[in-house]
Formats: structure tokens, sequence, C-alpha cells
């Protein structure tokens, strides 16, 4: 009976370490540097003149609400609340964690999950595709929060 | 009691001889968990008939007001998911089926039948159908379940 119960106890212990070596602890900083530099990319591509992104703009966008948008969707606020650093609430009544990376630091730190919902919700509200510029001050001000 | 202790043991081991890094593709279940999982409760397949869950794939680009549309792969996948699941699927439950005409496809479960019965009274004016939120497609509101998404954690996607 001891034996098995130590073995397991060795085991765990073993397993643990191999998996920190495998899978380092993620890095979000760096991934979400990783992501800005891509649409920083994007932007200088666009515009060689592109000076960086700006977290006020990002601000500004993110309350903004623009004319044509979604009658259900009227602002990235609505469903993030104009504090990004509330919880926000979809349409269904499903919280939303904060968007604000001082409150969610895995935030902005995946590319396709950033892709996906830049598509979605910039069609939703803004009834287009957004500029890399309007991503970058996004992730920027969220950063910022 | 030793074979129950070793039990553990031989999963460790599995875990341990995975090569490292191996991101196991996530099953057609885990997508439809984590997609449809994102903006409400993943609903449990069988509550709605086959047809209702293709029309409402079909359609994703404009869902109830909103733009909730998937890359290919993740909509392939739901697809599969969603038929062999549904009330009528291989792997449905046809009771749910219960006074559902064959030419009606209905796009909410809470205009199914069944749910309808089941939930008479909190169809009295004021919980289920005021305009814009419709709670009562929050299950979980009233319901110890599980099905929420990771947020729509994109495998695949555009833009
Ligand atoms: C209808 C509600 C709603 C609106 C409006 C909305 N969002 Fe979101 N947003 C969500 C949901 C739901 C998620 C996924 C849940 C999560 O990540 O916690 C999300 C996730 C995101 C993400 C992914 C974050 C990450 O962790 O990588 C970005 C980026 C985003 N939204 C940007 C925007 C922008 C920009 C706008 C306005 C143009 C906007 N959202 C408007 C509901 C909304
Ligand atoms: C971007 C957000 C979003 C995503 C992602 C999403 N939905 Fe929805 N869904 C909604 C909204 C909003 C409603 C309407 C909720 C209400 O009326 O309260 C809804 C309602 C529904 C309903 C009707 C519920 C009822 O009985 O009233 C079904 C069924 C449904 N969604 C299926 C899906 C499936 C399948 C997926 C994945 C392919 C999905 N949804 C992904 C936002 C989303
Ligand atoms: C506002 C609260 C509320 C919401 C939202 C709600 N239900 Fe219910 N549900 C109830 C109550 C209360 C009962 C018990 C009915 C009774 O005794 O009158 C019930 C009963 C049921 C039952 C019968 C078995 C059981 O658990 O008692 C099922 C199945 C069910 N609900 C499914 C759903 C599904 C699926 C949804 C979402 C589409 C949903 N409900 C949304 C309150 C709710």
């Amino acid at each position: 009976m001891e034996l098995p119960i130590r073995l397991i106890a060795t085991l765990v212990l073993a397993s643990s370490v191999t998996a920190g070596m495998a899978t380092a602890a993620p890095n979000f900083a760096s991934d979400r540097a990783a992501i800005l530099a891509h649409y920083a990319a994007e932007a200088r591509k666009a515009d060689p003149g592109f000076k960086g992104f700006s977290a006020a703009a990002g601000r500004a966008f993110f309350l903004a609400h623009p004319a044509g948008a979604r009658p259900a969707t009227p602002s990235c606020s609505y469903c993030h609340t104009t504090d990004p650093r509330n919880p926000g609430r979809t349409r269904a009544g499903k919280v939303i964690l904060p968007m604000a990376v001082s409150r969610t630091p895995s935030r902005f730190t995946k590319l396709s999950k950033v892709r996906l919902w830049f598509r979605r919700n910039c069609q939703s509200v803004y009834r287009r595709q957004c500029t890399a510029v309007e991503k970058g001050n996004y992730i920027t001000f969220m950063a910022s929060q | 009691m030793t074979r129950l202790a070793l039990l553990p043991v031989g999963v460790l081991l599995a875990a341990m001889l995975l090569p490292a890094g191996a991101a196991l593709a996530a099953t057609p279940q885990q997508t439809y968990t984590t997609q449809c999982g994102a903006c409400h409760m993943a609903y449990p397949p069988t509550l709605l008939p086959a047809r209702s869950w293709k029309a409402i794939v079909a359609n994703l680009r404009h869902h109830f007001g909103e733009d909730a549309s998937l890359g290919r792969r993740d909509t392939a996948a739901i697809s599969t998911y969603l038929a062999d699941n549904a009330a009528d699927g291989p792997l449905g439950n046809r009771r749910f089926l219960m006074g559902v005409s064959p030419d009606v496809t209905p796009m909410r479960i809470t205009d199914m039948p069944f749910w309808r019965v089941i939930h008479v009274r909190l169809l009295r004016p004021g919980i289920g159908t005021g305009p814009g939120i419709r709670k009562a497609a929050a299950c979980n509101l009233c319901h110890n379940v599980s099905g929420n998404g990771e947020g729509g954690e994109g495998g695949e996607s555009g833009g």
C-alpha cells in the first residue's frame, strides 16, 4: 500500500517538472508585444509614415458610437462597459472578463483569437473591418488600463 | 485498492510519454463548446432538430443581431457535431421533438414546444420575451449547467 502512494507522489512530481520544462510558463507580455508588432508591420505597409500606436485614439475608438452601427451593438463599450477594467456582459447575458490587461493578463496574447473577435465586432459595430492602426490603438489602450 | 491506486500511475505515465509540446487537436465537441459557448452557454445539441442547427450555422454572419461567423474548418467541425447530436441525430434524443411540425424549423430552443410546456410559468409577461435581451436563452441563469466556452479562442480566423 505504501509503495504505490510514494510512487504516485514521485511521478506527480516528476511529471510536473517535465511539464514545466516542456511548456514554459506563458509569457503574456511578449505574446502581446508580438501581436502589436504584427499590426505595426501591417500599418507601416499601408502607410510608410506610420509613427506608432496611440492609447488615446484607442480609447476614443472604444467609446465611440459610430453612426452606422447595428442597433444591437452600438459601440465596443456596450458589451465591454465604458471602463474596461470592469467585467462586461454579452447580449445573451454571459459575463465577459475585463478587457483591461491589468485585470485579465491573458488579453491579446493569441493572434487567432484577436483576429476572430476584431473581425466580428468591427463588423457589428463599425460595419466594416478595422484598420491595423485601429486594432493596434485598441490593444495599446487596453494594455495601459 | 492496489489496482485503484495504480491506475493514476498509468495515466501519469501516458501523460509523461506525450511528446513535449504536442498540442492535441481540439475535438469537434471542444470546438463547439469554445466557439458556441463564447456569448452564451453552449446549448446541448439535442434540444433542437438537425435542420435548425443547419440553418443557424449557415447564417452565423447574421446571428440574432450579431456577427458570430467562424473560419471554414471550425464551422465544418461544429456542423458535424451538431448533426450527430441533434434531437433527431444518431446520438440525440427524439423526445425533444414533441409537438414540432416537420415543416417548421425552430431557430430558438425557447421556441420549442417542449421548452414552452416546461417553462409555462416563466412565459408570463416580463421574464422570457422582453425586447433586447431574451433572458430565457440564458438557461444557466436558473439552471446549474456547464457549457461555457473560453471566450472564442480562435482556432482559425480571418481579418
Ligand atoms: C455584442 C457584444 C460585444 C461588442 C459590441 C464588442 N465585443 Fe469584443 N468581445 C465580446 C465577446 C463575447 C468576446 C469574447 C469573450 C472574451 O474574450 O472574454 C470579445 C472579445 C474581444 C476581443 C478578443 C480579446 C482577446 O482576449 O484576445 C477583442 C480584440 C475585442 N473583443 C474587441 C472589440 C472591439 C474593437 C469592439 C468594438 C468595435 C468590440 N469588441 C465590441 C463581445 C463584444
Ligand atoms: C458573438 C456572440 C455569439 C456567438 C459566438 C454565438 N452566439 Fe448564439 N446567440 C447570440 C445571441 C446574442 C443570441 C440571442 C440571445 C437572446 O435572445 O437572449 C443567440 C442565440 C442563440 C440561439 C437561440 C437560443 C434561444 O433558444 O433563444 C441558439 C440556438 C444559438 N445562439 C446557437 C449558437 C451556435 C450553434 C453558435 C456557434 C456556432 C453560437 N450560437 C455562437 C450570440 C452568439
Ligand atoms: C428564468 C429561469 C429559467 C430559465 C432562464 C430557464 N429555465 Fe429551465 N426551468 C426553470 C424552472 C423554474 C423549471 C422547473 C419548471 C417548473 O417546475 O415549473 C425548469 C425546468 C427545466 C427543465 C425540466 C427538467 C428540470 O431540470 O427540471 C429543462 C430540461 C429545462 N428547464 C431546460 C432549460 C433550457 C434548455 C433553458 C435555456 C434555453 C432553460 N431551461 C432556461 C427555470 C428556467
